[in-house]
């Protein structure tokens, strides 16, 4: 699967099971997994963002550090609304769903700082800390959570 | 006799009404509307640490720790959660367990009930309330963001579904 390193809009594949009736659930526990998995201050990979480093993805700057309270781990959250700004969109292609940031907002200003390490300046991969992205065993594990929910709720929303 | 448009007109859009309210009222998408009402509780809590003692009241800054408590934390700093306030303030948050613990604990019949998934986490709430510190209600505005948010992704999956 494409690693996403640059945009604040991704469509995620999904499995060909899924029907259009569910692809909206899908896409919203696809949101659930990103916010929860940053919040704790894990990468794509379930890994810490490295290296642990306050000049590089790893660790706040020191400045950022002292107003936030700790240098590591990366969470992402200050106020909280970037990640919470994470939508979905209608996508009527079989297969996959579309997640991300409104375009022109402020909290997509502030994602692509951090998916781009740009923070206002120049991009800088070193710097980057790209959380929009899911790896398919996760998807295909938040889908089969999904259907076995669905079939023990009795659930046809 | 046949039906005059109108009446067939009607129908449809009864018929629609009630796949729509299905929609909104099945188990999974009330789900949904707990955990965005719990989420607003934990960021407003941990996040701006703030309190509201009443449903539908205001939020206001949660009652500040003694001083003692305050030092004992500062020198604890590395054996608690990394997002505890600092200073006098309070966000209900040292080890993070009771605010992580909010949970649906029961979902009956069209009805949801939030609550803590484990008993020490329960009594930690009920010690904090009558310390002061009240933070289990959502204030008039986060039920506002909280049902439009709800509002705007009912809409979007009957927008995919269709």
């Amino acid at each position: 699967m494409y690693r996403n390193k640059d945009k604040t809009k991704i469509n995620v594949p999904i499995p060909a099971y899924i029907t259009p009736r569910d692809k909206g659930e899908i896409a919203l526990r696809i949101i659930d997994f990103i916010r929860e998995r940053t919040r704790e201050g894990f990468n794509v990979y379930g890994r810490r963002w490295s290296p642990v480093n306050p000049k590089q993805a790893g660790a706040y700057t020191k400045e950022y550090a002292e107003i936030k309270g700790y240098s590591s781990p990366v969470d992402l959250e200050d106020t909280g609304d970037m990640l919470d700004a994470i939508t979905f969109f209608v996508n009527r292609k079989k297969g996959e769903v579309t997640i991300g940031y409104k375009q022109g907002t402020k909290q997509e200003r502030k994602a692509e700082g951090n998916i781009l390490g740009s923070y206002g300046s120049a991009p800088n991969p070193r710097k980057s800390r790209p959380f929009l992205d899911i790896l398919k065993k996760d998807v295909d594990k938040i889908c089969q959570d999904y259907i076995k929910e669905v079939e023990e709720e009795g659930a046809d929303g | 006799m046949a039906k005059s448009s109108f009446v067939k007109d009607l129908e449809k859009i009864k018929k629609k009404a009630d796949r729509l309210l299905k929609k909104t009222t099945d188990p999974i998408r009330m789900k949904r509307l707990g955990k965005l009402t719990i989420e607003q509780i934990r960021k407003r809590t941990r996040l701006q640490g703030k309190g509201v003692d009443k449903a539908m009241g205001t939020a206001k800054p949660l009652k500040k720790v003694s001083q003692k408590y305050a030092d004992w934390r500062k020198k604890n700093k590395k054996k608690i959660h990394r997002k505890a306030a600092r200073g006098v303030d309070s966000n209900l948050t040292l080890t993070g367990q009771m605010i992580d613990s909010l949970d649906i604990v029961r979902y009956h019949d069209g009805n949801l009930l939030i609550g803590h998934s484990n008993k020490l986490a329960e009594d930690k709430t009920k010690w904090q309330k009558i310390m002061g510190r009240t933070y289990m209600y959502i204030s008039r505005s986060e039920f506002k963001a909280v049902m439009k948010k709800f509002d705007d992704i009912i809409r979007k999956i009957v927008a995919q579904s269709r």
